[in-house]
């Protein structure tokens, strides 16, 4: 086995020169034709300080148990069994993976969801479905069969789920678009914690797009409309956030996937800029990587991000039809970047505040 | 002269904003900004800051590092379709119109319907409703005949989703219908709305419940009553379609018209919203200058019931009516286009609705209600019966 990064680093010169790429199914040494090699990627050596990289690992293409990943929309890494769910809203299907991207099984083929967003699994190796259609939470038995409807217990009214998730203690995190908070359920079921929902200011919801927690048990939120990305205590309060919509890297416009990593950095995807944007755990901006394309590492309009809790990424594209397994050992393989610059958010007030400077005649 | 500049910077940052707000109610400013589909230079795609992006490195004469696919037109970040559904297809602050057509809570904000796309392969059977990226020509397509050139739409190019939505306004616009591409004509197929509790007749739509929402709300609860079936009625606002003399009783009908005006006939047969002496025999099915129950003068009335149509169906398909409902029993409704179709299509033949019997309570996708029962082969019975009597079904008018 290569040291870490050796591989990348291999991997990276091979495509630079125009020859081969990793192959699915073999060590991540091996080659591909180079049909799917078109990548361009500038060379990692390993050494230079500057920007974060991801380097592109493996690729899994369309195959879902004999059909094709159509348009898929969620994606969640199950670290208890290291197995890869992704939801495909087109085939209305829940294809599960190994990590190295090795299908597995997939469920759904007799109509139990329409337009799946996501599927999780708590800790009883139970699966939750998130249907688009609906907006219905199911629950399926660890082999795909269908147990019950989501109940909500303890919510009041009519809760529809838009955004779901899991952590490593087995507890399901949901968002519920009727009270605009996010709700946790334990293993068994029950609510053990609610909130958000403030009128105005931190933890305001208005549109959550994805969920995360960390290791801590922090609870991170991206939200379309609201401030871009929320950090939350395990017990619910606000403790952080940032971004915004408008210019500049460390900014999103539609911020629809949200993992951490092994050493606490959250990744944010963005569909419409087609991006995977990297953050510190304190919200400073590291580097993004992907662009519209199709090539390996590219990105045609992500949708979900999910991270091994390792040094792997998983994202999924829905113009893309493909789920992407990234790596970020050219991150642990070097050392430690400089310490990152915060970019000064423009918001509007600083160009309001300008343009008032502006018109009192100052320079 | 510093004064001048002074004002002339004021004039245009007031122009800016006030620019923003009227541009359109469904994409203003608050809901996406300029660079979330536009590109300059189809360039900020690798960081919005200038900097290089992996894995594309720095860009190379003649490279392909900001995507294969563009430039595109427009100054787009991708191909219409592609960006439009980026938000459009499965999100929940926003219709979903790549979706089975559920039109059933108005807390889901998913009842935009079910089109098709050609491009990235159809979810649902094509001839279930309009075709996203589909080169044939529209069925009964002849702007000439509504007085709209003849290029105004390019079949050749795809059905697009600015085919008929203008994304960018304006604001009078029911759904920001009317394509730019309509020119200065375009006017004349917009249908207007007006929301509010008081209704304004002049207008095609009265949204009556609007909430405490708007787009881009804070909850689904408070987004979905601008979405809402029951909080949406057409005015009968009898008139002629764009520069001919076919009638509309409501510009919806112009609307659909600008693609389909002769969709119910060929050319010689008379068109949709023909003349009230073309009604007579129903050539096809009209579209305006009829009432539903009303016989005699309207050829032979189409054995047509209003009582029925009032009391009859506890869902009733949307029509046409001079107090655009819904306070009492309609009194003049006429039916239109949408009146049987769904323009986004649903699960059923030509985005027909009512016609499945799958389910107890009657939805646009389908269903029986207190007028049917599940055990007749009710299908196409369940959406014609919504207007029309036959033997036991009611008494003719």
């Amino acid at each position: 086995m290569s040291a870490p990064g050796a591989a990348t680093r291999a991997a990276t010169a091979a495509a630079v020169a125009g020859l081969a790429w990793l192959t699915l199914g073999a060590g991540p040494s091996a080659p591909i034709p180079a049909a799917q090699s078109p990548v361009t990627a500038s060379a990692d050596n390993g050494t230079a300080a500057g920007p974060v990289r991801l380097q592109p690992f493996r690729l899994v293409y369309r195959q879902v148990e004999g059909t094709y990943l159509k348009a898929p929309r969620g994606v969640f890494f199950d670290q208890a069994r290291g197995e890869v769910y992704v939801a495909d809203t087109m085939n209305d299907l829940v294809a599960v993976y190994d990590r190295d991207g090795l299908p597995l099984f997939a469920f759904g083929y007799n109509g139990e969801f329409k337009e799946p967003i996501k599927a999780v699994v708590d800790g009883r190796g139970r699966i939750y479905v998130l249907a688009g259609i609906g907006r219905k939470l199911k629950v399926f038995s660890y082999r795909g069969e269908y147990l019950h409807d989501f109940p909500f217990h303890g919510v009041e009214g009519k809760a529809v789920p838009i955004a779901l998730t899991a952590d490593v203690e087995g507890n399901v995190y949901i968002a519920d678009s009727t009270s605009g908070q996010i709700l946790v359920y334990d293993a068994d079921q029950r609510l053990k914690l609610q909130f958000g929902n403030e009128r105005a200011g931190d933890g305001r919801f208005r549109t959550v797009q994805a969920l995360a927690v960390d290791r801590k048990g922090q609870i991170y939120v991206a939200d379309a409309r609201e401030m871009p990305v929320q950090v939350f205590s395990r017990e619910g309060r606000f403790l952080r956030g940032w971004g915004e919509h408008s210019l500049g890297p460390q900014n999103f416009s539609l911020p629809a996937g949200l993992a951490v990593d092994a050493d606490g950095r959250i990744i944010v995807v963005d569909t419409i800029r087609q991006v995977v944007s990297v953050f510190t755990p304190e919200g400073a901006f590291l580097d993004r990587f992907g662009g519209l394309g199709f090539a390996p590492g590219a990105m045609s309009f992500p949708t979900d991000v999910a991270s091994d809790g390792e040094r792997r990424i998983y994202v999924v594209e829905r113009m893309g039809s493909r789920l992407q397994i990234l790596d970020e050992r050219a991150i642990a393989g070097r050392r430690a970047p400089p310490a990152p610059r915060p970019v000064p958010p423009a918001t509007r007030d600083e160009l309001q505040r300008s343009l008032g400077e502006l018109l009192r005649g100052k320079p | 002269m510093r004064r001048t500049l002074v004002m002339l910077a004021a004039v245009a940052a007031v122009a800016l904003w006030a620019g923003v707000a009227a541009a359109g109610e469904y994409h203003s400013g608050g809901t996406l900004v300029c660079m979330d589909c536009h590109t300059m230079h189809y360039s900020q795609q690798h960081d919005f800051q200038g900097n290089a992006m992996s894995p594309g490195g720095p860009p190379k004469p003649g490279g392909a590092w900001l995507g294969t696919g563009g430039p595109f037109n427009f100054l787009l970040r991708a191909a219409p379709n592609t960006l439009c559904l980026a938000c459009h297809d499965g999100q929940s602050f926003a219709p979903d119109v790549l979706a089975a057509n559920i039109n059933a809570s108005p807390s889901q904000g998913r009842q935009a319907g079910a089109l098709n796309d050609d491009l990235v392969g159809a979810p649902y059977d094509t001839w279930k409703g309009h075709t996203l990226d589909s080169t044939a020509n529209p069925p009964g397509f002849d702007p000439a005949a509504v007085g709209l050139s003849p290029t105004w739409y390019n079949a050749a190019g795809g059905l697009e989703c600015t085919s008929c939505h203008a994304q960018h306004g304006p604001a009078t616009s029911y759904r920001n219908l009317g394509a730019y591409s309509m020119g200065g004509t375009a006017s004349n197929f917009r249908p207007t709305y007006v929301k509010g509790a008081a209704n304004d007749p002049t207008k095609d739509v009265w949204v009556t419940d609007v909430g405490s929402g708007t787009i881009g709300s804070r909850t689904a609860a408070e987004f979905n009553p601008l979405y809402d079936r029951a909080n949406i009625f057409f005015n009968r606002t009898d008139g002629v379609i764009g520069a001919s003399s076919r009638q509309t009783s409501n510009k919806l009908g112009s609307f659909c018209a600008a693609c389909h005006a002769n969709f119910h006939g060929g050319a010689g047969d008379a068109p949709i919203g023909a003349t009230p002496a073309a009604l007579d025999g129903f050539l096809r099915h009209p579209t305006a200058a009829v009432t539903i129950g009303a016989a005699g003068g309207q050829g032979y009335g189409g054995h047509s019931n209003l009582a029925r149509f009032n009391t009859g169906n506890t869902t009733k398909v949307k029509v046409w009516d001079s107090t655009g409902g819904p306070a009492g029993a309609y009194t003049n409704p006429s039916p239109g286009c949408i009146t049987c179709h769904k323009a986004h299509g649903n699960q059923n033949p030509f985005g027909l609705i009512f016609l499945a019997r799958n389910a107890a309570s009657v939805t646009d996708e389908g269903g029986y209600g207190a007028a049917q029962t599940p055990s007749l082969n009710q299908g196409m019975r369940n959406l014609c019966g919504q207007c029309h009597g036959q033997g036991s079904d009611g008494a003719l008018p």
